[in-house]
């Protein structure tokens, strides 16, 4: 599957490096990804999961290689056709101006709008779907910069829900939300792959959860890939401790079946 | 039109006051309403586009490289007619340059690397123009007496240099309110939901330095518009920036034809109170009074 060239590829990255300065972020990663799947990123704090996202979208110059989002070259379509294509979730976004979330929703459409016409009437009705679709319908005037972590996190998947891409890069999208939300924002993202064919990549800092939603894992390394292949055969206690340093006991999920990790307390390597 | 009429002696010979109106009144007022609406319109671009509740139209040095121009033209006594505003215009373009040059980084133009090479080249001009003060002091008067800012005996010529800067400058950040509008989100996220946002920078940034220039360069440098009016505006009715940019633009015209009529009339006197210095004096405190209702409501966003 690795360097396929068909345009049946939602997403394909071949060879790409990023470097800050002489500092190599990235180095020469290749993989690609069907429409429909549900990768799950992980790795440890600056193993470059957050840049590899960025650099899917070309938010960070490549120092080598290229991507394409559904058969199309990055460097070939301009902004605005690529976030029709392609949409991210961030960690956080720092504001200081007062915006209501329904017009952080609706900054979404910015890439399916003309310079002239503005923001239409489709563009609105899909804000509202989206704002109705995650609940923050009541939430729709409070001011974004007042809001907590987990309703900011919120209010950016509704956005992107408006933004409405085939491809989703979700950077620890979920990590502030609470229990049930985060549960609820999966459950409706894994399902729009199945059911739309849409592709999603997602960096998680819990594996479990990862695990439990992604049919396929990515375990990057010093800005490398380690291990790459389906959740049950990568999630091992030998690979994470070759990725992680920690020493972790792996069990099936008593009702679903897929792999989840135990941390030992106390046990030095 | 009524103020301009009640200044007026009554029982004046129509022709009189025709002259006075059309002459001197209007185009004074015309100038104050352009200077007002170009500063404040520009302050609203530079905090969205810089995320800095404290930059305004002054922040990359325009107004000193004005005020530089001004000065050399002062000095060399070519003080006549529209000498002054064509050297102020100058020194600011050049400083413009200077600085989006300095600023450029392979990346396109950072908001931080911005401000810095302001600061700098602001900073340097600041000491030339000190220096050629004191070499010259008999210019002292008159250019400390520009710096502050006055509409004193503009006509229309001023109108007519400063009002097409203006116009193109404000259709131009209009255009591009929407890209504003996620600029000032984060460069992260504008770039990611598709805003080009090199050329989306290089327009407002460009647009907005050239209607402050225009206005420098009529006015001297009148402060507090800039910054104070966009926070007012957002306070009244949030960040958008399509309306933001023309709520500014009319406030920033209102209170700057207001300040100067107040500049004309509040010494005992008669004589003029420099524009730029009474903005500045109702402008600090009422910038104070907007801090400490932001810290009492306890909100994380600004004002």
């Amino acid at each position: 599957m690795k360097q396929s060239n068909s345009p049946a590829n939602a997403l394909e990255v071949y060879n790409i490096s990023v470097q800050y300065g002489q500092t190599v972020v990235l180095n020469k990663l290749s993989f690609s990804v069907e429409p429909g799947e549900m990768v799950g990123i992980l790795g440890p704090n600056g193993s470059g999961k957050t840049t590899l996202l960025h650099a899917l979208l070309g938010l960070v110059p490549l120092h080598s290689g290229h991507v394409r989002l559904l058969g199309k070259d990055l460097m070939a379509i301009n902004s605005k056709e690529r976030a029709q294509l392609a949409g991210m979730v961030p960690q956080k976004i720092e504001t200081i101006f007062p915006f209501q979330v329904y017009e952080v929703v609706l900054m979404g459409r910015y890439p399916h709008i003309s310079y002239w016409s503005g923001y239409q009437e489709k563009d609105h009705v899909m804000t509202e779907k989206a704002l109705k679709h995650t609940g923050l319908n009541h939430f729709s005037k409070r001011l974004f910069p007042s809001l907590s972590g987990g309703e900011q996190q919120m209010t950016l998947l509704a956005r992107l829900q408006a933004q409405n891409p085939r491809i989703f890069l979700l950077d620890e999208a979920t990590s502030a939300l609470d229990i049930r939300r985060k549960i609820e924002a999966l459950d409706f993202i894994s399902e729009l792959c199945c059911t739309q064919n849409l592709t999603s990549l997602a960096v998680f800092h819990d594996i479990n959860l990862a695990a439990l939603y992604c049919s396929r894992l990515l375990l990057l390394k010093n800005g490398e890939i380690k291990y790459d292949g389906p959740t049950e055969e990568i999630l091992t206690p030998a690979n994470i401790m070759a990725v992680f340093d920690t020493e972790v006991i792996v069990a099936k999920h008593p009702a679903k079946g897929m792999p989840q990790v135990f941390f030992v307390p106390g046990c030095k390597i | 039109m009524a103020i301009l009429l009640g200044n007026t002696p009554k029982g004046d010979n129509p022709d009189v006051l025709k002259v006075i109106v059309l002459g001197l009144r209007m185009p004074r007022i015309v100038t104050a309403s352009i200077v007002g609406a170009a500063l404040a319109c520009a302050g609203s671009v530079f905090q969205g586009l810089l995320q800095n509740p404290l930059a305004d139209p002054f922040t990359l040095g325009v107004s000193t490289g004005a005020a530089f121009g001004a000065t050399i033209a002062l000095i060399a006594g070519i003080a006549s007619g529209m000498a002054v505003p064509v050297a102020a215009m100058v020194g600011a373009l050049a400083t413009l340059a200077v600085v989006l040059l300095l600023a450029k980084e392979r990346q396109g133009l950072q908001p931080a690397t911005m401000i810095l090479a302001g600061i700098v080249v602001s900073t340097f001009l600041s000491a030339l123009i000190s220096l050629m003060k004191s070499l010259d002091e008999e210019s002292l008067a008159v250019i400390v007496f520009w710096m502050l800012g006055s509409f004193g005996g503009r006509d229309w010529t001023h109108v007519i240099f400063a009002a097409p800067y203006f116009i193109l400058g404000f259709i131009a950040v209009l255009a591009y309110a929407r890209d504003l509008d996620l600029l000032s989100m984060g460069e992260l996220e504008a770039k990611q939901l598709g805003v080009p946002v090199h050329r989306s920078r290089l327009v407002l940034m460009t647009a907005s330095c050239l209607m402050t220039a225009a206005a420098v360069s009529v006015s001297g440098v009148i402060g507090f518009v800039g910054l104070v009016v966009p926070h007012i505006v957002r306070l009244l009715q949030g960040p958008k920036h399509g309306s933001l940019l023309i709520s500014s633009a009319i406030l920033g015209a209102t209170v700057t034809v207001l300040a100067d009529l107040l500049a004309k009339n509040i010494l005992p006197t008669g004589e003029e109170l420099p524009v730029g210095v009474l903005t500045t004096l109702i402008g600090g405190p009422f910038f104070c009074y907007l801090l400490w209702r932001k810290k009492r409501s306890g909100h994380k966003a600004i004002l």
